[in-house]
C-alpha cells in the first residue's frame, strides 16, 4: 500500500517538473530541475520503506536474536543524502549562472530582448548559430543569384 | 606478482590533495600565487601519470586485476575500487591529456587563470581517475558528479556572455543525465538489493527480463546523453566552444569519453546477451552518431564548433565497437571491443591535440572564424603550428600511418567480418566526410593569404603551446607505427573486460556479514 503512494508521489512529482522544465523562463526550468532531482530522491526512498516499520535501530541489545526481518533498510536514506547534497550544489550553482546572465543583461551585453528567454541571444536555431556560422550558405544564395541574373539579361 | 591494491586510491586521492593544497595558497591570486598553484598542479599531475603507469603496467602488462575494498569492509557492503587493464589504460591517458592541457593552458590563458584554474582541473581529474575505478554504480555516480561540478565551473570560468549560456545548457541537460543515471540506481538497489557491480553481475543473470530491459535502456539513455550518443548529444555543441580552448580540448578529449567508458564497462559485465540482442539498435545509434556528427561539423563555421561536432561522429565508432563487441565471425570474439578500445585510445589523444592545435590557431589570429580570409595564412605564421595540426587533422580522418588508420582499420574488419555491410558502408562515407572536413579546415583555416586582419588579444606563448600538442602528435604516430603491442595491450583490456568470472571473482562479493577479527588479511 505505501509502495502505492510513493508511486503515485514520485509520478506526480516527476510529471510536474518535467512540465516546467520545458517552460522557458529560466526560473520554472530551475524549479522543474528542482523537483525533478527530488522526484528521484523520492523513488530512491522509495526502496527502502516497506511494511516493515522498525528503524534499523537496537533498544534492547540482550533480546536481539539476530532476526532482521522487521528492520527497513537504512541503506537507501543514505545514498539519498549524498544525493541531496549533490543537487543542492548544483542547483546553487545553476543560480549563481542565472544571476549572472541577469546581470549581463542588464549591462546590455546580450541582445536579448526579454530576460526570461534562456535561448533568446540566438533565437534561430539550435545550434547556438550566429551569423558568420552560416556565411557560407548565404555565399551560396548570393552565387545563384548572380548566376540567375547573368541568365536573365542574356 | 601481487601488488599492494592500495595504490588504487592514490589517482584519487592524490588529485584531491593536490587541489586542497593548491587552494590554499590563494585567497587572492596574483600572478606569483598562480604560478605555485601551476607547479603544485604540475607536480601532481606527473605523479599521477607514474602512478597511472604503474598501474597500466601491473594490469595490462601482467594480465591481471587489482581490487581495493575500502576500511576492509567486504565486497557488496563496502567501497570498491578495481582496476583491471581498461581502467588502467584509461587512467593513463587521462593522466597524460592532463598533463599536457596544463602544459598547454600555462602557455595560453589570459586572466582566467588566476580564478582558481589549476585547482579546478585538478578536482576535473579526481572526478575522471574515480570513475575509472569505481567498483559500484552509487561510487559511480558520485565520481560522476565531481567531474561535472568541477567541468561546469571551468566551462563557465571567467561568466563571459557566450559561457553563461553554453554553461547554462551544460549544467541543465547533463544533470538531467545524472538524475537519471540515480533513478536506474534507485531501480536497481530496490529491486536486486545489491549496488556492487561484481554483485550485480551475478544477480542480474536471474533478475526478470522486464527488469534487466529497463536497468539497461535507463543506463544507456544516462550514460549514452554524457558520451553524445545520436538523439542526446544537444548539450555537447552548445558549449564546448563558449570556454578558453585549454578548457574545450581537455573536455572533447576526456568528458564524453568517460561515458563510453561508462557503457564499455556496463553492458559486457551486466547484460552481455543483450549486446547481441540489441546489437541492431546499437549499431543504428552508431550510425546515426557519427552521420549526424559530421553533417553537423559540415554546417558550422569556426574552428572549435567543426572540431565539437567531430568529438560527436568520432563517439559513433566507439559505439559500433561496443554493438560489433561480440560478434565474431573468422576473427577471435572480443576483437569487436579491442577495436574500440584501441579506437577510444586514439580518440582521445588526437581530438585533444586537434582541439589544442585548432585553439592556438584561434588565439593566435583573434578568431576562429573559417569565412575566407580571416585565419588564412598561418602556414607562413606559425608554421610549426600548422604542421602539428595538419598531421592531427589527418589522423583524424584516417589517413596512415596514424593512430587513426589503425583504429578505423580494425572496426572496418570486424564489421565485415561480422557482415554488418551497411555499417561499414557509413564508417567508411563518414571517413570520408571527416577527410572533407578536415581538407576544408586547413584550406579556410591555414592555407591561403591572410586578408582580414583580427588583433589577438594575447598571443600565446608559442612553444609552451605547441610541445604538448607536439607531444601528442607523436604518441599517436608512435601508436600507427608500432601498433601491435599497443593493439595486444587493448585486446588484453577487451578479454578483461568480457570475462565476467574473473571480474568477479577479483571482488568476490559475499552474501556473508563476518563480524570483525574473524576475517584474514
Amino acid at each position: 500500500m505505501i509502495a502505492l503512494v510513493f508511486a503515485i508521489l514520485v509520478a506526480v512529482l516527476m510529471g510536474t517538473a518535467i512540465y516546467l522544465i520545458l517552460q522557458r523562463n529560466p526560473m520554472r526550468m530551475l524549479l522543474g530541475l528542482g523537483l525533478f532531482t527530488h522526484a528521484v530522491n523520492m523513488l530512491v526512498f522509495g526502496t527502502s520503506v516497506s511494511d516493515r516499520g522498525q528503524p534499523p535501530v537496537l533498544l534492547d541489545k540482550a533480546a536481539f536474536d539476530g532476526d532482521i526481518s522487521q528492520f527497513v533498510d537504512p541503506l537507501p536514506q543514505a545514498l539519498i543524502l549524498t544525493a541531496i547534497v549533490i543537487s543542492f550544489g548544483i542547483v546553487a550553482f545553476i543560480i549563481a549562472l542565472l544571476h549572472r546572465r541577469h546581470t549581463l543583461d542588464l549591462a546590455g551585453e546580450n541582445c536579448t530582448d526579454r530576460v526570461d528567454d534562456p535561448f533568446a541571444h540566438e533565437p534561430r536555431s539550435q545550434l547556438d548559430a550566429v551569423d558568420e556560422d552560416y556565411e557560407w550558405l548565404e555565399d551560396v544564395v548570393l552565387q545563384r543569384n548572380v548566376e540567375r541574373q547573368t541568365k536573365e539579361s542574356s | 606478482m601481487d601488488v599492494n591494491a592500495n595504490w588504487l586510491s592514490v589517482p584519487i586521492v592524490l588529485p584531491l590533495i593536490g587541489a586542497a593544497v593548491a587552494l590554499l595558497v590563494s585567497s587572492r591570486v596574483t600572478p606569483k600565487q598562480t604560478r605555485t598553484q601551476r607547479n603544485i598542479a604540475l607536480v601532481t599531475s606527473v605523479t599521477n601519470l607514474f602512478v597511472a603507469l604503474f598501474l597500466l603496467w601491473q594490469t595490462a602488462g601482467q594480465d591481471q586485476r587489482v581490487a581495493l575494498q575500502i576500511g576492509l569492509w567486504p565486497a557488496p557492503f563496502g567501497i570498491t575500487l578495481v582496476a583491471d587493464a581498461f581502467s588502467a589504460i584509461m587512467l593513463t591517458l587521462t593522466g597524460l591529456l592532463m598533463l599536457c592541457v596544463m602544459v598547454y593552458a600555462a602557455g595560453t590563458l589570459d586572466e582566467r587563470e588566476g580564478l582558481n584554474f589549476y585547482p579546478l582541473l585538478l578536482f576535473l581529474l579526481m572526478g575522471v581517475n574515480g570513475a575509472f575505478v569505481a567498483g559500484d554504480l552509487f561510487n559511480l555516480y558520485v565520481f560522476f558528479e565531481v567531474l561535472l561540478m568541477a567541468s561546469f565551473v571551468l566551462l563557465s570560468l571567467g561568466g563571459r556572455p557566450g559561457q553563461v549560456n553554453g554553461g547554462l545548457r551544460y549544467v541543465l541537460l547533463n544533470l538531467m543525465a545524472s538524475t537519471i543515471f540515480l533513478a536506474v540506481t534507485g531501480v536497481v538497489y530496490g529491486t536486486l538489493g545489491t549496488l556492487n557491480l561484481a554483485h550485480l553481475a551475478q544477480r542480474m543473470d536471474a533478475a526478470p527480463d522486464s527488469l534487466r530491459v529497463v536497468v539497461a535502456g535507463m543506463l544507456l539513455v544516462a550514460y549514452g546523453s554524457k558520451a553524445g550518443i545520436f538523439p542526446l548529444f544537444f548539450w555537447l555543441p552548445a558549449s564546448y566552444h563558449t570556454p578558453h580552448p585549454a578548457v574545450t580540448a581537455i573536455f572533447g578529449g576526456l568528458l564524453t569519453k568517460v561515458g563510453i567508458y561508462a557503457l564499455f564497462r556496463m553492458y559486457p559485465l551486466l547484460f552481455p546477451d543483450l549486446l547481441t540482442q540489441w546489437q541492431p539498435l546499437i549499431l543504428s545509434i552508431a550510425a546515426l552518431t557519427m552521420l549526424v556528427g559530421v553533417f553537423g561539423a559540415m554546417a558550422v563555421n569556426t574552428i572549435r564548433r567543426v572540431l565539437s561536432f567531430h568529438v560527436i561522429s568520432q563517439v559513433g565508432y566507439m559505439v559500433m565497437g561496443l554493438g560489433l563487441a561480440l560478434s565474431g565471425n573468422q576473427l577471435a570474439a572480443g576483437f569487436g571491443m579491442a577495436a574500440g578500445i584501441f579506437y577510444i585510445v586514439h580518440h582521445m589523444i588526437v581530438k585533444t591535440a586537434l582541439l589544442m592545435a585548432g585553439g592556438a590557431a584561434e588565439l593566435t589570429v583573434g578568431t576562429g572564424r573559417l569565412k575566407r580570409g580571416y585565419l588564412g595564412g598561418l602556414v607562413k605564421r606559425s608554421p610549426v603550428l600548422a604542421g602539428v595540426f595538419f598531421v592531427a587533422a589527418f589522423s583524424l580522418a584516417g589517413v596512415p600511418p596514424s593512430s587513426g588508420f589503425i583504429s578505423k582499420l580494425g572496426l572496418l574488419q570486424v564489421a565485415l567480418d561480422a557482415q554488418q555491410w551497411w555499417i561499414a558502408g557509413v564508417s567508411l562515407l563518414v571517413s570520408l566526410l571527416t577527410l572533407m572536413s578536415m581538407i576544408r579546415l586547413w584550406q579556410k583555416g591555414f592555407a591561403g593569404p591572410q586578408e582580414d586582419v583580427v588583433a589577438p588579444l594575447r598571443r600565446p606563448n608559442l612553444r609552451l603551446t605547441v610541445a604538448p600538442i607536439a607531444l601528442l602528435v607523436a604518441v599517436s604516430l608512435a601508436i600507427g607505427v608500432f601498433s601491435g603491442p599497443f593493439f595486444e595491450w587493448s585486446s588484453v583490456a577487451a578479454r578483461q573486460v568480457l570475462d565476467r568470472q574473473g571480474y568477479i571473482s577479483t571482488v568476490a562479493p559475499t552474501d556473508q556479514i563476518l563480524p570483525i577479527g574473524e576475517q584474514s588479511h
